[in-house]
């Protein structure tokens, strides 16, 4: 899995690539951690995510808490598979994705 | 209560026996020594006293007793006394009392008659007619006893007897006396001399003497009781040593000395006996441990490397024995004949031991150099009866089954010579094949065999046994049972081959419970694989293996074509399933997972076992998808997700193992 953080405008992206899984999950937890403090405006590009299982949902989940209260929080270019999980979990409802 | 103590407490025993034997010899010993003693003493002092008197006659002086005018006792020239003077002639007297220790007097015989009583007449004598009239003697006021009278008792024997020996009372003194009469030139009394000694002196001397005997008596008691307890103690160490030998041996730890001990009495004996025991026991061990070498030969005779042909995968075989306490004669046999020719062998050999494991060898050998000769299986079975029953004196017979399998066409050519009937599955399910079996082999010479024949499908298995399965039997004497066993095999009709025998082997064991196995449990399964054939990974349920697992199942996707979204979604399910082992199936334990993948068409299989404790992650409630953010958690999304992503997902908890099967097609 690759991370890669890049501001645009008044927002802070950051582009997830390869499997976001049980191995993979805990690394982008630490990355979005440490930019999370005082962002109000965040973005999570899933362009060259092949799939995500329950612990990057997890991963999502806290962010989704965090900025809830802080700001924005907008999931963008997630896959057919990834919106299907997406929709099975419930998490369509909850998160703001854009196409 | 051990050995030892009782050892211990025999010898206390022993000492308690010597103690009462020592006091009754020591009482009886002394009572007749003293008895002994007391007479023996009594004739010594007498012999002595004699010799006293004839002394003292000696020295008194020579020539004839008499009385002269005066009314004196002369001897010769020598006048003793007449009664009156207390001191005449002493001289003799004191000369003998100063060598002998001896006091003595002479008496004169009177003619009195009117002798009077000294004392009263309980404690004092009567006087008799003879009156002292010389001597060293004094009463017991110290006073000479010149001019008293003798006791009439001893009066009376002296004049009867001419001599006394023994007690006389001497002017109121107890004394030991031996008297004898004085007689003149015509052999008339006319006196008498006496010589003794006082009576409590003689007991004195006496107890001195009884003292050394009482000393020297116990000592010799004591000096034989150590003697006995000596010989005792050597005697309970052999014990103790034949006791430790022979507990040796008990253990079967036979000492490679004999044991030793010189001793030529009764125990001696039992130590040779011991020996000779020993070394026939040794022998019987060395048989014993010869059975153990013929069952090992037999394990040892029948192939058991699985997977027998790991490169071939359009087949698979697998098969067990587990041999009874006593050697038995079960065997089974699977060899390649050809390329696509496989032989499937299962037999009994009737009866035990030795006889049986060597018949068994034989008859596999003979069976399996027939078959690799292109024999059908009936012509190899009339063969190995003939050859068998040639020389057959302990009328040993086999029951066997064997098929020749053509790989290829799935064609297989059975015999049976008095075996169990095999089940085969064709299709779903087992079933037995019905055909009348043959004569046992080693029976009669040119039996003529059937051939059966059938025909098998990939999927299709073969399961041969041996009557320790279905003749297992439980406490109260219940048959394992064809029903039974045809019931367990079409439950596991489709597991992996070692898993159905495994199965089979444990619901044995369940059955028969505490009873003891009385005969060998031998099994094989065939199988006729069907052409996409499964991958296997097995590996410790950790977190960081999940590299190697993901690595494993998109190989295979990859080469099987998975289209690239059926392939995340699998991905997923597999990254939630064995997440879900690696942290839960074990606890705080690291255990195997096995993972296999197999497939038919597009639609690949793929399962997770453990054999962790059964759980059931389906058994699960769904999450609840609906909530709002701050009520969402994260739990039990995984198998959730996993569930829906796939076509089908399953579990199943089977002979120890939790297994989750998920299907997806992936075209």
């Amino acid at each position: 899995m690759n991370i890669r953080k890049e501001t645009e405008e008044k927002a802070l992206v950051i582009y997830v690539e390869g499997r976001l899984d049980t191995t993979t999950a805990p690394k982008l937890d630490e990355e979005i951690a440490s930019a999370l403090n005082g962002a109000e405006n965040l973005v999570l590009d899933l362009q060259g995510l092949e799939y995500i299982s329950s612990a990057g949902l997890r991963v999502i989940l806290a962010t989704e808490k965090k900025m809830a209260k802080q700001g924005k929080f907008v999931v963008r270019n997630a896959n057919e598979t990834i919106m299907e999980v997406f929709e099975i979990t419930g998490f369509a409802d909850i998160l703001n994705i854009e196409k | 209560m051990s050995t030892n103590s009782k050892i211990k407490s025999l010898l206390f025993k022993v000492l308690a026996v010597l103690v009462l034997v020592g006091v009754g010899l020591y009482a009886g010993i002394n009572y007749t020594i003293e008895n002994v003693l007391e007479s023996q003493e009594e004739a010594l002092m007498t012999d002595r006293l004699s010799s006293d008197i004839q002394y003292l006659q000696d020295i008194i002086g020579d020539g004839d007793w008499f009385i002269d005018e005066e009314g004196y006792l002369c001897r010769g020239d020598v006048r003793l006394g007449n009664g009156t003077d207390k001191t005449a002639n002493i001289a003799p007297f004191l000369e003998l009392e100063g060598k002998t220790q001896t006091f003595s007097y002479v008496c004169k015989l009177t003619e009195d008659k009117d002798l009077k009583w000294v004392g009263d007449k309980k404690t004092g004598y009567q006087q008799g007619p003879y009156i002292r009239i010389a001597g060293s003697t004094k009463d017991a006021d110290g006073n000479s006893i010149v001019g008293t009278y003798m006791d009439k008792k001893v009066t009376d024997i002296l004049d009867r007897e001419g001599h006394y020996e023994g007690a006389a009372n001497v002017s109121g003194r107890p004394i030991f006396c031996v008297y004898q009469n004085l007689l003149n030139k015509d052999g008339k009394v006319v006196g008498c001399v006496a010589v003794g000694r006082s009576v409590e002196e003689l007991s004195e001397e006496a107890g001195r003497y009884e003292g050394y005997i009482d000393w020297a008596l116990l000592f010799l008691i004591l000096l034989a009781s150590v003697a006995v307890l000596l010989y005792f103690k050597r005697t309970s160490d052999t014990i103790v040593n034949i006791k430790k030998y022979l507990d040796r041996i008990g253990k079967g730890d036979f000492p490679e000395e004999p044991l030793k001990g010189k001793r030529n009495d009764e125990l001696g004996l039992v130590i040779n006996s011991i020996n000779v025991m020993k070394k026939s026991l040794m022998e019987k061990e060395r048989m014993g441990s010869e059975l153990n070498v013929a069952t090992n030969i037999q394990a040892g005779m029948l192939p058991s490397s699985f997977p027998a042909f790991p490169e071939r995968e359009d087949f698979d075989v697998y098969a067990t024995m587990n041999p009874a306490k006593e050697v038995g004669g079960d065997f089974y046999d699977f060899f390649m004949v050809d390329e696509d020719h496989l032989a499937i062998v299962i037999g009994d050999v009737s009866g035990k031991g030795v006889p049986a494991a060597l018949f068994m060898v034989i008859a596999k050998t003979l069976i399996k150099n027939y078959a690799m000769m292109g024999l059908e299986p009936s012509e190899i079975f009339e063969t190995v009866n003939n050859a068998l029953c040639e020389g057959n004196e302990q009328d040993i017979f086999v029951t066997a089954w064997m098929a020749v399998v053509d790989l290829k066409t799935g064609q297989v050519k059975y015999v049976n010579a008095g075996h169990n009937p095999p089940l085969i599955k064709l299709g779903d399910s087992f079933s037995y094949i019905e055909q009348k079996p043959g004569l046992v082999l080693a029976a009669f010479e040119n039996f003529k065999y059937k051939q059966g024949q059938f025909t098998i499908q990939p999927g299709d298995r073969i399961y041969l046994y041996t009557d320790g399965v279905t003749e297992a039997t439980d406490k109260g004497g219940n048959l394992y049972g064809e029903d039974r066993l045809i019931e367990f095999i079409n439950s596991r009709a489709d597991a992996p081959i070692e898993r159905v025998l495994h199965g089979i082997r444990r619901d044995i064991d369940d059955f028969v419970g505490e009873a003891e196995q009385f005969d060998d449990i031998t099994m094989l399964l065939f199988d006729l694989t069907k052409k996409t054939k499964g991958k296997r990974l097995e590996l410790d349920a950790t977190l960081d293996s999940m590299g190697r697992v993901m690595d494993f199942i998109d190989t295979e996707l990859d080469r099987l074509g998975a289209n690239m979204k059926a392939k995340a979604q699998i991905d997923i399910a597999v990254d939630e399933l064995y997440s879900n082992m690696a942290r839960y199936a074990y606890g705080d334990q690291v255990g195997k997972v096995i993972i296999s993948m197999s497939s038919e068409g597009k639609n690949v299989r793929i399962k997770f076992i453990n054999s962790g404790e059964p759980f059931n992650p389906l058994e699960k409630e769904d999450p609840d998808v609906s909530l709002g953010l701050e009520d969402r958690d994260i739990g039990g999304l995984g198998i959730f997700i996993s569930k829906n992503i796939m076509d089908k997902m399953e579990y199943e908890y089977l002979d120890g193992y939790n297994v989750i099967t998920v299907e997806k097609n992936i075209e």
